[in-house]
C-alpha cells in the first residue's frame, strides 16, 4: 500500500486509516459529525496527496488537452482552473479532473487516485501532437484546506492576498516560506477553501505550519469520511461512485463542462445525446421514511418497478436527513418525483430535491 | 480496543453475555462501532417486530446505520429473538460510547456457549482484520 508523507502524522494523531485507491488514509480522527462541522464552521485540513498530478507541456499541449478533456481549455489563461471530463470512446467517462494552466504551453492535470495510471495510459495514447506528458503525482503533497476560516489561516503564511483571489484561480510562490508552493482556490466541500500543492520534502513543515497559524480558529484534521459527506452535500460527483466508464457526462449533469465548440473524443456522440436527450439522469433526493440509501441500493417507481440505482448515500450532518444521489429513468427524474429506495429489501420513500442539497 | 474477557463473541463483531441456560444478552463489540462511526439508528427488521421471531443461522435481522456505513445483523446460529431493547433505538448513540452495555436483543439459542467464540479467539480475529 502507497503512503503519502503525510503518514506518520496521521498515525500520530491517532487517526483511523483505511485502504483507499491504494494509498493508506486517513477516514477519520476525532468523528465524522465533528470534522464535518469544523469545515463548515471553521477550518479543516485534509490530506488529499493521493490525487494524481499529470504535467503536459510543450508544443502541442493545448491540442492534446482539447482532444481528452470535454470543457475548453482554450479559454483558460494562466492562473486559471477548469473543472471537466475525460470521456472514453465508448460513452463514459474515463476521469474527472481539473486543468491548471500555469502558463503557455504548460499545463497540470489533476486526476483521481484511483485512475492515475489508466488516465496517464490514455493520455499518451492520445498524444499525436508531440507534447511531453509526464506523471509526477508521487513528487506531489497537496493539503486541502477548507472552511470559512481557510483564508484567515493561509493568510498568515504568505504575502500572497489570498483574500483577493477568485475562485477556480491559483498563484504559485512563497508559503510557509517554501517557494514554489501552488495555492489554488479550489475544493471539494462547498465552502471557501485552498487546496496547496507541494513538493513532499515540504509536506510536513506545511503540515505543521498551516496548524500552528490556525490555532486560533479552531483548526482540525479531517478525514476521507467527513470528504464524502461534505461533498454529497454539495451534490458533487465522486468517481467510482456518481460517474465510471459507464455513464456519461451528460446524464450526470455535467453538461456545464461538455462543450460543442470545438472537437473532442466522442463528441460526436454526446453532441446527439445531447439533441435526442439521455434516458437516465443523475439525480439528488431526500430519504422521507426511515433508513440510509447507499452505494447500489435499487430505485424503485410506485408499482415496485426498478427505475435505477443509488450511487451515492449518507446521513446528512448539516441536514439531519438521509440524502443521495442515483440514476434514475428520465421520466422519473422531475423534481418533486416520489421515488423509493430498497434500503436492506424495504422499499423506503424519498423524494427528488434539486442539488446541492445545503445552499 | 476494549474487549472484556467475561463475553463470548462472533466472527462477524457481536458479543453475547450469557443470562440464562440458553439466553444471551447480545450486542456490538468496540471493534465494530469503531468500524461503522457515528452510529445514527438502529432498526430491526419487519418480521421481527411482527412477532415472527425464529431466526436461522444467516438470517439478517435489522442493521445498525452509521453515517458512511450500515452494518447487517446477522443470527449468529438458529434462535429466537425473546426481547428487543427499545432503548437502543431512543439513543442509538449510546453504542458509539458504551458497546457492552448497549445489547440489541435477548437471544434464547439452540447451541452451547462453546460453538462461540471466546475473548482469546476474538482478539486473534481482530488482530488479523
Amino acid at each position: 500500500m502507497k503512503k503519502t508523507a503525510f503518514n506518520a502524522i496521521h498515525h500520530i494523531l491517532g487517526a483511523k486509516m483505511v485502504e483507499y485507491s491504494g494509498y493508506e488514509m486517513p477516514v477519520q480522527y476525532k468523528g465524522i459529525n465533528y470534522e464535518h462541522e469544523t469545515v463548515r464552521n471553521n477550518v479543516g485540513v485534509f490530506d488529499v496527496s493521493h490525487m494524481g498530478e499529470i504535467s503536459v507541456k510543450g508544443k502541442g499541449s493545448l491540442e492534446l488537452i482539447q482532444k481528452i478533456t470535454s470543457n475548453d481549455a482554450s479559454k483558460l489563461t494562466p492562473g486559471k482552473v477548469q473543472y471537466s471530463c475525460m470521456p472514453n470512446d465508448t460513452g463514459g467517462i474515463i476521469d474527472d479532473l481539473l486543468v491548471y494552466k500555469i502558463s503557455k504551453n504548460d499545463y497540470l492535470l489533476v486526476v483521481n487516485a484511483s485512475n492515475i495510471q489508466k488516465d496517464f495510459d490514455w493520455i499518451k495514447s492520445c498524444n499525436s501532437f508531440g507534447a511531453e506528458v509526464s506523471n509526477i503525482s508521487d513528487s506531489v503533497s497537496l493539503l486541502a484546506v477548507q472552511g470559512p476560516k481557510s483564508v484567515e489561516v493561509l493568510q498568515k503564511l504568505t504575502d500572497i492576498n489570498v483574500r483577493e483571489m477568485d475562485s477556480y484561480t491559483f498563484t504559485i510562490g512563497e508559503l510557509a516560506h517554501i517557494p514554489n508552493a501552488l495555492i489554488s482556490a479550489t475544493g471539494y466541500t462547498g465552502e471557501l477553501g485552498f487546496e496547496i500543492y507541494v513538493e513532499n520534502k515540504y509536506a510536513a513543515h506545511l503540515w505543521d505550519a498551516i496548524f500552528e497559524a490556525g490555532k486560533n480558529e479552531g483548526i482540525e484534521p479531517v478525514g476521507l469520511a467527513a470528504r464524502d459527506t461534505l461533498r454529497l452535500e454539495m451534490g458533487y460527483c465522486l468517481y467510482g461512485n456518481d460517474i465510471d466508464d459507464f455513464t456519461s457526462p451528460l446524464e450526470a449533469g455535467l453538461g456545464w463542462v461538455t462543450k460543442f465548440t470545438k472537437d473532442f473524443i466522442h463528441s460526436g456522440f454526446l453532441k446527439i445525446q445531447k439533441e435526442k436527450g439521455t434516458t437516465k439522469k443523475l439525480v439528488g433526493f431526500e430519504i422521507k421514511g426511515k433508513g440510509i440509501p447507499r452505494h447500489h441500493y435499487e430505485v424503485l417507481d410506485e408499482n415496485n418497478q426498478i427505475i435505477g440505482s443509488v450511487t451515492s448515500g449518507t446521513m446528512s450532518p448539516t441536514l439531519k436527513k438521509a440524502i443521495g444521489m442515483g440514476y434514475v429513468s428520465i421520466e422519473n427524474a422531475k423534481i418533486g418525483s416520489e421515488i423509493f429506495v430498497n434500503i436492506r429489501n424495504r422499499p423506503v420513500k424519498a423524494v427528488i430535491v434539486k442539488t446541492p442539497f445545503i445552499k | 480496543m476494549l474487549v472484556p474477557k467475561s463475553l463470548y463473541y462472533t466472527e462477524n463483531h457481536l458479543w453475547l453475555r450469557k443470562i440464562g441456560l440458553y439466553d444471551f444478552c447480545i450486542g456490538i463489540t468496540d471493534f465494530a462501532q469503531k468500524e461503522i462511526g457515528e452510529i445514527h439508528l438502529v432498526e430491526f427488521s419487519k418480521q421481527i417486530n411482527e412477532q415472527v421471531n425464529i431466526l436461522t443461522k444467516g438470517d439478517s435481522y435489522g442493521a445498525i446505520y452509521g453515517i458512511n456505513k450500515t452494518f447487517e445483523l446477522i443470527a449468529p446460529c438458529d434462535c429466537k429473538i425473546m426481547e428487543i431493547n427499545p432503548n437502543i433505538m431512543i439513543k442509538p448513540s449510546h453504542i458509539n460510547t458504551d458497546p457492552y452495555n448497549c445489547w440489541l436483543v435477548i437471544l434464547s439459542i439452540d447451541i452451547t456457549a462453546d460453538k462461540l467464540l471466546t475473548y482469546e479467539d476474538y482478539i486473534q480475529i481482530t488482530n488479523d482484520f
